[in-house]
């Protein structure tokens, strides 16, 4: 049994005084979770295979699934293994995610605790940051290159900006909904606001603030992408795919490799969270990473 | 000042409650004088929606009440609060699903700045004293709901409180186990010799726990009757069989009608 939500649980008998999930069954468990996704993995492949040839599409617009993963092999202009070099590039992208995400998690935090905590910074402040999100990021971006540089303070500025609302609205959704009972239990204790918060409302809110956090880190990885596309970047994934578009005639594989690479990258910082909250939430997780 | 065996307990004078909505004002509580001498069990009984739960909350200072006096061994409800003079057990067990059953006993002596050792050892003496010692490190949601109501009591206990509020703890169960926590319940309060005000629906409940119930009517919430529970402690199944407890459960109905026929 590795799923145990609160809700479907069976009752214990009184004498009972099991709490069983053994290792053994959970590892079996992650185990035929990998399985199932390297077997969607496959009828991914085999879907693009399969439009391929339907359409008729030529080996320039839609290589074989199996010549781009040949392309991993090759070498560099730098006399570079093609996969170290998308490995290296994939690192310097990740670390700007990485910074943006907990930036933005701070400061959605913050933001979503505030809002739920006060009526009025709520109401005033809500629809401004929902307005913002309408704002699409790769039209301000340029302005923000231009007053604050091609350097790390852009990337995380786009990545925090793009990840700290999935937070903030978990946040706040998560500590609005705590039951008023809880609310009174903690009263009749004298809890100040500070230890609600510590003991009862962030506890309280974790499931969905995790389930936020796993939208902000796929959205982190985007964020970092965009913000290395067009300015001046030395490296990151977002400069190798502008370099693979600009040579797209010459080598089509190598844009799909690193469009690949931006897949995984996404894939671990989602699975990473989850990870994390799997440890975090205990009996309250859904029991799978994957 | 009165001599101090005079203000403990729990005492009301006149005490009244408006609510003000969009639908008009209610009158929740209506010059509700009520006493709970030290070490008392009295059990408030009447229709729902009487206002037995605002009186028991404005015993737990949840509710502010609008006249009146009120108070919990001889302080206001917010002083007691601080001076942790009563525990409050809900209709719900209100427990907080991801801390273990010692974890939710604890709770409100973190709250309080204790010690982690001093708590986690008081916390298994409760839970000892309602016979879940064995279960402290499950979660709640492994419990069934009248071993969580236990866990509940155990919480609020464990800040040796003098004064035990409860608000239809055993409402939502069934019979069975209502009758066996009724039975706990005596058994803790023997050991405890707390003062306990405690709110039901139930009248054999009322009977068989109380020392003394007060019946309430409804709109406005009043105060019909006061009835003497002279039933022998301890008491146990067999009190149950006795003619008396027969009569008082008459009795008590009997006022419930009247209380009722008050209101309409």
């Amino acid at each position: 049994m590795s799923k145990t939500d609160l809700g479907s649980s069976p009752v214990l008998s009184e004498e009972s005084e099991d709490i069983s999930n053994p290792i053994g069954e959970r590892l079996r468990a992650g185990i035929r979770q990998i399985l199932v996704a390297i077997f969607l993995l496959v009828i991914a492949a085999a879907l693009w295979e399969l439009a391929k040839f339907v359409t008729g599409t030529g080996d320039r617009t839609m290589p074989h699934v199996w010549d781009i993963l040949a392309f991993l092999g090759s070498t560099t202009s730098q006399n570079e293994n093609y996969t170290w070099f998308l490995v290296k590039n994939a690192w310097s992208t990740a670390k700007a995610s990485l910074v943006g995400l907990l930036v933005g998690t701070v400061f959605g935090l913050t933001t979503g605790i505030s809002i739920a905590r006060s009526k009025f910074v709520g109401n005033g402040l809500m629809p401004l940051i929902v307005a913002a999100q309408a704002v699409p990021i790769v039209a301000i971006a340029p302005a923000l290159v231009l007053w604050l540089g091609t350097g790390g303070v852009t990337k995380t500025v786009i990545t925090t900006y793009l990840t700290f609302f999935p937070v903030t609205v978990a946040t706040a959704r998560g500590i609005q909904s705590v039951p008023q009972e809880s609310h009174e239990l903690l009263q009749t204790y004298g809890a100040s606001k500070r230890t609600s918060l510590r003991l009862l409302e962030i506890p309280f809110a974790s499931p969905l603030i995790f389930v936020g956090l796993e939208t902000a880190a796929a959205f982190s990885v985007v964020g970092a992408i965009v913000a290395e596309l067009p300015f001046g970047s030395k490296e990151g994934l977002g400069v190798v795919i502008l370099t693979s578009w600009q040579f797209y005639i010459t080598e089509p594989r190598a844009l799909y490799c690193v469009a690949l690479t931006s897949c995984v990258l996404g894939a671990i910082f989602v699975l990473s969270v989850r990870l994390v909250a799997y440890f975090a939430l205990g009996p309250r997780s859904q029991g799978e990473v994957l | 000042m009165a001599g101090e065996s005079e203000t403990l307990g729990l005492h009301a004078a006149k005490l009244g409650k408006r609510f003000s909505s969009k639908g008009g004002d209610v009158q929740a509580l209506e010059e509700v004088d009520l006493e709970v001498k030290q070490g008392g069990f009295m059990s408030i009984i009447g229709p729902s929606g009487c206002g037995k739960s605002t009186l028991l909350r404005a015993f737990s200072d949840l509710v502010e009440p609008s006249t009146g006096e009120i108070s919990v061994n001889g302080k206001m409800p917010a002083e007691a609060r601080a001076a942790r003079e009563f525990g409050v057990v809900f209709q719900s067990p209100n427990l907080l699903p991801w801390r273990t059953v010692l974890r939710n006993v604890t709770l409100p002596l973190q709250v309080m700045g204790v010690d982690r050792p001093t708590r986690n050892q008081t916390a298994l003496e409760m839970l000892e004293l309602v016979g879940l010692g064995s279960f402290a490190r499950h979660h709640p949601w492994q419990l069934s709901g009248g071993m969580q109501q236990r866990v509940a009591i155990a919480r609020a206990l464990s800040t040796n409180p003098s004064v035990l509020l409860m608000d239809e703890p055993f409402g939502a169960l069934d019979e069975i186990t209502r009758d066996r926590l009724n039975l706990e319940l005596m058994r803790i309060w023997g050991q405890l010799s707390a003062t306990i005000l405690f709110i039901t629906h139930s009248i054999t409940e009322a009977v068989f726990l109380s020392s003394q119930i007060a019946v309430m009517s409804s709109r406005p919430g009043r105060i019909t009757e006061l009835i003497d529970v002279n039933l022998p402690y301890p008491r146990n199944t067999e009190t149950r069989d006795m003619p008396e407890f027969y009569e008082l459960v008459i009795e008590v109905r009997r006022a419930l009608v009247e209380a009722s026929a008050v209101a309409s």
